[in-house]
């Protein structure tokens, strides 16, 4: 067990725990679970060995987080929803002077992160937001394909989630986030926004997840892309849900104004969170346990158009917890040099970390 | 045990055996199964016979006779329903909302087993 303290914060919960798992697994670091439940933190500690603690930590609760953050070196914040928590907690992080990680997916909170750059360059510290999988993985193979390519022009990203692969209340609060408002897109190098669930257009995944019609949603990529790859002048984001009566059941839900404010969101989690096996089934047939996120990159190489596309399909639980855990290694392991506020396409190595993710059998394809 | 009863139970194991093959060869289906490793107990109710799929990281890797290691996921249902679920005929989900099937085992392995059986055939 290394020397250098590593607070998971958030620890206990379903994305959190498989990101202490896989700093665990590493013998590199001095790990702490975090997480408002105490009992369940203890016990997640107590499986994954000796050396492992517990604290409990409120993300409501300033003093809290500072004590939880005391003698860390970097912090891993899974706490969702993130546009409730993650701007305090990374208020907390950069006074106490702890590098930061998080896979925050939302649009607006990702905003209020990014302002509190300057803070966090003058802390000396390095605050890595949305290393999950989208954003996170999608950033990335973003980067590759701007890498790739000499100049790129658009860049699309297609998530698709799945009920049968979802668990906890917070994804379901993103979610209804991402589709229940107007939506930050990129386009002609000006951010515009757009109403969410519109813009549908057929993406192609490889088996088991199909064709899909995905639409526009709120998400962190075309908001941070265009910050850190120059010359890009559209990224869009959509997402689509399996199985696919689920989208039926969105619109009917915002249609009803049930999703217009965080007490109503956070009441239909509550309600769904327990539904989610039968939502699953919605249509008849099970849908797939599995995640996925293409890119779809165009712009010119040699003088001529050009395109090139990736995608990776996996279980959320990998897809999320394994991105943040391999950047707070790197964090730790003093690898990454950039300060302030950063997302993945501005300060992480693409392909070694491609090649990290591919060790965990992580796998990434290029796709027509 | 009657001879026929013998017989039928040969034939669940087989069914298991032909299952078993497509998951291990199923490319999609592998995805899913990533790092998933269980005992699943699987039960014909009305032969009084047991078989048990170990699963390692998405692998069948034996069907054992009889309960076998630490029970992580049991399926109970007549012969006849265990084949057609594991021959991709009748859907899980349907068989136990009918009351014809008895699972134990948590929501997220329910949903797995669910997709799994019926894409490895479809």
């Amino acid at each position: 067990m290394g020397e250098t303290r590593v607070v998971v914060l958030g620890g206990a919960g379903d994305m959190g725990s498989r990101v202490a798992r896989e700093l665990a697994r590493s013998g590199e670091v001095q790990l702490v679970v975090a997480d408002l439940r105490a009992e369940k933190a203890e016990a997640l500690a107590a499986e994954l060995g000796p050396g492992v603690t517990a604290c409990p930590v409120d993300a409501t609760d300033r003093d809290s987080l500072l004590r939880a953050l005391r003698d860390a070196a970097v912090a891993v914040n899974c706490i969702g929803p993130f546009y409730r928590y993650a701007e305090g907690i990374l208020h907390a992080a950069i006074a106490a002077g702890v590098s930061y990680v998080d896979i925050c997916d939302d649009d607006d909170a990702t905003l209020r992160l990014l302002a509190l750059d300057g803070l966090a360059r003058r802390r000396g510290i390095t605050a890595l937001i949305g290393i999950g999988w989208t954003p996170g993985v999608s950033n990335l193979l973003a980067r590759r394909a701007w890498e790739r390519l000499d100049a790129v022009d658009s860049i699309d990203i297609t998530w698709v989630g799945s009920a049968a692969d979802s668990e906890g209340e917070a994804v379901i609060k993103h979610v209804i986030h991402a589709v229940a408002r107007e939506v930050p897109i990129y386009r002609d190098h000006r951010w515009t926004r757009v109403a969410a669930l519109s813009g549908i257009r057929e993406v192609e995944f490889p088996p088991p997840i199909g064709r899909v019609p995905a639409y526009f949603c709120g998400h962190p990529e075309p908001i941070t892309l265009p910050r850190f790859l120059d010359g890009v002048g559209d990224v869009t984001v959509r997402g689509y849900l399996l199985p696919a009566e689920i989208q039926r059941l969105t619109r009917a839900l915002i249609d009803l104004d049930l999703a217009s404010t965080e007490r109503k969101i956070d009441g239909l989690a509550g309600l769904l969170q327990p539904f989610l096996p039968v939502l699953a089934h919605l249509g008849g047939k099970p849908a797939p346990p599995v995640s996925g996120v293409r890119v779809d990159a165009r712009g010119t190489r040699a003088g001529r158009a050009a395109a090139v596309s990736y995608c990776a399909i996996d279980t959320m639980e990998r897809l999320t917890g394994i991105p943040p855990a391999v950047a707070a290694l790197m964090l730790a392991r003093g690898d990454l040099a950039g300060k302030g506020v950063l997302a993945p396409e501005g300060c992480l190595p693409t392909e070694p970390f491609f090649a990290e993710l591919a060790r965990r059998q992580i796998e990434v394809e290029e796709v027509p | 045990m009657s001879a026929a009863d013998q017989g039928r139970g040969a034939a669940i194991r087989a069914v298991l055996e032909a299952f078993a093959a497509r998951v291990n060869g199923h490319r999609a289906v592998q995805k899913m199964l990533k790092e998933w490793t269980r005992n699943i107990h699987v039960a014909a109710s009305d032969l009084d016979v047991t078989y048990t799929l170990v699963v390692v990281d998405g692998q069948v890797r034996e069907i054992a006779a009889g309960p076998a290691g630490e029970r992580h996921v049991a399926l109970t249902a007549p012969a006849e329903v265990v084949a057609g679920i594991f021959e991709g005929r009748l859907n899980p989900f349907h068989e136990y909302a009918a009351g014809r099937l008895r699972f134990s085992g948590s929501p997220k392995d329910e949903m797995r087993l669910d997709a799994v059986v019926q894409l490895v055939w479809h």
